[in-house]
């Protein structure tokens, strides 16, 4: 923290300073025309977001350029009296137009983006370790004219590889401003500052490179001709070697990216970040678990009984914390991984899973959200960003959810327990059996998708496998909680509105309580008058049970669930369970609380001793009399559960990441559909073998 | 070509040839060798990408690992690459090593 708080040191500092001549108070929006805007453009692994958040520390905003899914960071960070806007560009090599984030940016920079004002000038990041690389986007970025300053990154990894670059002769071959920094450590970040005051101040020297040959010459190719010069300015300006040898991260590679061995250690590496997401996630989800307990029983005690505190408690609470106790798997998932491709580690990843992954019609770059998804699959979907093809990175996205997610484990234990109590091997075997099943289930899925909607051959790999880094906390902590930000303005939003939707169908219309409820109450009241409280407490909750599970049957959930009885008798499930998984349709493990209520155990029974759960759902009996819970239904139950949608988050962050809602509404629909159809084959075939 | 100079020219790219007694396609040379690219097929629809790597003629290339995947050096970067897009680089063996010192 020693260095985020250096930062912020530096950061009251230049605040200090502005506010002497501000013409704005700080904090006040000025308006968008007036607004400076700085662009930030530069390789990928040449430490982007490093230096962007060097720059504007905590107060960056991701979103989507609009009508894309192409990543758009805006921070703020003042530059003498002004406040300037810093947009980061998405990582390129070129500005040729070919991909549709080159495409992007270039619009960006010409200033053609609708809702956009052309940037007033760019820093332009180039990695000092592989410079001529670098001069090839720079040769193109400085034709457009526009103000420039080049930030020179890494200058320490350049040192210790005996590159020496001569800024000034670089000025001079570029044409304008050069700062080395090291983005990482801070390093230069303030001179950076002085020379972006001086390109906006109006009056200042007119930056940019000036007289530019033209590099189409037309006698051969624009690559050639720029790369000719890159070498040509690399040599001119570097007294040493112009770049790093590398031998380190060549014997490192001689293993890491080795046919077997490679993929030896690349499942090593995530079975440990899997081990430490369960292991280290499991403590702040139970606070949080406990947080909203507490804050539900706080409520419950200050509020009088009734709708409002039912929709505060068992609506709000209720539904916003079952989404959010996913938090901290989330941000451990994303923090790990941040680090991993810091350090360099996730490119060859990718390199060594792209040979098995080619089979299902994937690249590797699928395999990293692939794994994730056994977390959860909302920060799954978010990491396929790292796959350019549209259609591969759909494909991926869609077939995600039939991962089994960490939601889905509360499902299987519950199902396991009716299946095998007291028989580990089997409950292992059951649980196995699911796991495999999600996975099968995503791979057919994945090549059917490639096969039929949206055809086509996965795009041949070019990835740049970058030098092996030591990672930076700061941006790993910062990417973190910039994903947690996404996920809880989501639980804040469309999951709020769905949780409260589901509590009312839940609790509407009111019915009376039974009569059985009634004479616990009377016999409670009694019992109160002779002093014999603790009975009289133990037939309240009866009567409070008996109360919630008549009311929820007679309720729009309960009318529900007996409408599609009917549908779902063919796969073995009652009306009970249809209430279920009409309560569960925003997430899954609602299932394991809902069964608690109908079946008339009482939620607060199942939290005290699951069994009691397992118990009645065992003694649950159909109106012929036979038991609702046979082999045959816990199967279908089991498999139904694995294959179908039910989670909202994971639909609220498709529309995000697709722009658009066909693909959640196709993702439901196929799902729903591939869960149906299985459950209903598995069910009819084990009742043929006797065993519903 | 004026409007866009940014833009590249696939068909002359093509056509380009110089001594054409020595290419190879890329999967072909030998590990750890280094070559200088001859000839890119810009006919390719991905080959772009690598182009803009650092792919493109003239430039001098070692291969740190066969197979497909393979691994290129180029300009002191590594770059994954399938074997499918290497076929449509043509290139001719060079003597020195790639890092200006031979």
């Amino acid at each position: 923290m020693t260095c985020s708080a250096r930062v912020d040191r530096r950061w009251r500092e230049v605040l200090l300073i502005s506010t002497i001549q501000v013409t704005l108070p700080p904090g006040q929006k000025a308006p968008d025309a007036e607004e400076i805007c700085i662009a930030l453009i530069g390789n990928p692994n040449a430490g982007k977001t490093t230096l962007f958040n060097a720059l504007t520390g905590l107060r960056a905003k991701t979103a989507n350029f609009p009508g894309t899914t192409i990543e758009r960071r805006v921070g703020h960070t003042r530059l003498a009296d002004h406040r300037v806007k810093l947009l980061d560009l998405p990582g390129l090599y070129s500005l040729a137009s070919v991909t549709p984030e080159e495409r992007l940016a270039r619009e960006v920079l010409l200033g053609q983006q609708a809702h956009q004002p052309q940037p007033h000038g760019i820093i332009l990041l180039l990695d000092a370790t592989t410079l001529e690389r670098n001069l090839y986007l720079a040769s193109q970025v400085l034709e457009l004219g526009l103000p420039t300053v080049v930030a020179l990154n890494m200058v320490d990894l350049a040192e210790r590889s005996s590159i020496e670059i001569d800024l000034e002769k670089l000025e001079a071959e570029l044409g304008c401003p050069v700062v080395p920094v090291v983005a990482r450590s801070g390093r230069g970040i303030d001179t950076l500052r002085r020379q972006l005051e001086r390109m906006i101040e109006p009056s200042g020297p007119a930056l940019g490179r000036a007289s530019t040959e033209p590099f189409c010459d037309c006698s051969g190719c624009p690559y050639k001709a720029r790369y000719d010069w890159a070498e040509e300015v690399g040599a001119r300006v570097s007294s040493g070697r112009t770049t790093a040898h590398g031998g380190t991260t060549d014997r490192i590679d001689a293993v890491l990216t080795h046919r077997w061995v490679g993929v030896a250690a690349f499942l090593s590496v995530m079975f440990a970040v899997f081990a430490l997401i369960f292991w280290v996630a499991q403590y702040p989800m139970d606070w949080i678990d406990a947080g909203f307990a507490y804050v539900g029983s706080v409520i419950g005690r200050w509020l009088p009984p009734g709708d409002f505190r039912s929709l505060l408690v068992d609506g709000v609470i209720g539904g916003v914390g079952g989404v959010l106790v996913f938090l901290p798997q989330i941000c451990v998932l994303f923090f790990f991984l941040a680090l991993l491709e810091d350090t360099g580690y996730l490119a060859r990843a990718a390199f060594v899973m792209d040979r098995l992954m080619r089979r299902v019609g994937l690249p590797g770059k699928a395999f990293v959200p692939m794994l994730s998804a056994h977390a959860c699959a909302v920060p799954a979907i978010m990491t396929t960003r790292v796959i350019e093809d549209r259609r591969d990175r759909l494909v991926t996205i869609l077939v995600l959810p039939l991962f089994s997610c960490s939601a889905r484990i509360p499902v299987y234990t519950m199902i396991t327990a009716l299946l095998f109590p007291y028989r580990p091997v089997a409950a292992g075997l059951v649980f196995t059996g699911a796991y495999t099943l999600g996975i099968v289930a995503a791979l057919v899925m994945a090549l059917v998708f490639k096969r039929t909607i949206l055809p086509g051959e996965s795009r041949p790999l070019v990835l740049e496998l970058p030098s092996y880094k030591i990672p930076s906390l700061r941006t790993a902590l910062l990417t973190t909680l910039d994903r947690a930000k996404i996920f809880i303005r989501r639980a804040g939003s469309i999951i709020l509105g769905v949780s409260i939707l589901l509590w009312f169908l839940a609790s509407y219309p009111k019915s009376e309580p039974p009569a059985a409820a009634l004479i616990l109450q009377a016999d409670a009241q009694q019992l109160i008058s002779t002093g014999e409280l603790d009975r009289a407490a133990g037939l309240e909750e009866e009567a409070d049970r008996l109360t919630a599970q008549s009311g929820l049957a007679r309720s729009f959930a309960g009318r529900a669930g007996r409408a599609i009885e009917p549908v779902l008798r063919p796969l073995g499930f009652d009306w009970q369970i249809g209430i279920g998984i009409l309560s569960s349709f925003a997430a899954r493990e609602v299932i394991v609380s809902t069964l608690a209520v109908v079946y008339g155990v009482g939620e607060s029974a199942v939290d005290a001793d699951p069994g009691s759960l397992y118990d009645s759902l065992r003694a649950a009996v159909r109106s012929d009399g036979t038991p609702v819970y046979t082999t045959a239904t816990s199967v279908s139950l089991l498999i139904f559960y694995v294959l179908a949608m039910q989670c909202l988050s994971t639909q609220a962050v498709t529309r995000r990441e697709t722009n658009s809602w066909r693909w959640p509404i196709f993702q439901l629909g196929y799902m729903t559909v591939l869960a149906y159809s299985v459950t209903f084959l598995v069910y009819q075939l084990l009742r043929i073998w006797n065993l519903g | 070509m004026e409007t866009d100079p940014l833009k590249s020219s696939p068909s002359e790219e093509a056509s380009r040839s110089t001594d054409p007694g020595d290419r190879v396609p890329l999967d072909q040379i030998e590990m750890g060798h280094c070559a200088r690219v001859t000839e890119v097929d810009a006919s390719e629809a991905d080959i772009e990408q690598l182009m803009a790597m650092g792919v493109c003629v003239g430039r001098r290339i070692m291969l740190m690992q066969t197979g497909d995947p393979m691994i290129l050096k180029v300009l002191g970067t590594r770059i994954g690459v399938s074997a499918r897009l290497a076929r449509n680089v043509k290139v001719q063996p060079c003597l020195g090593d790639m890092f200006g010192e031979g």
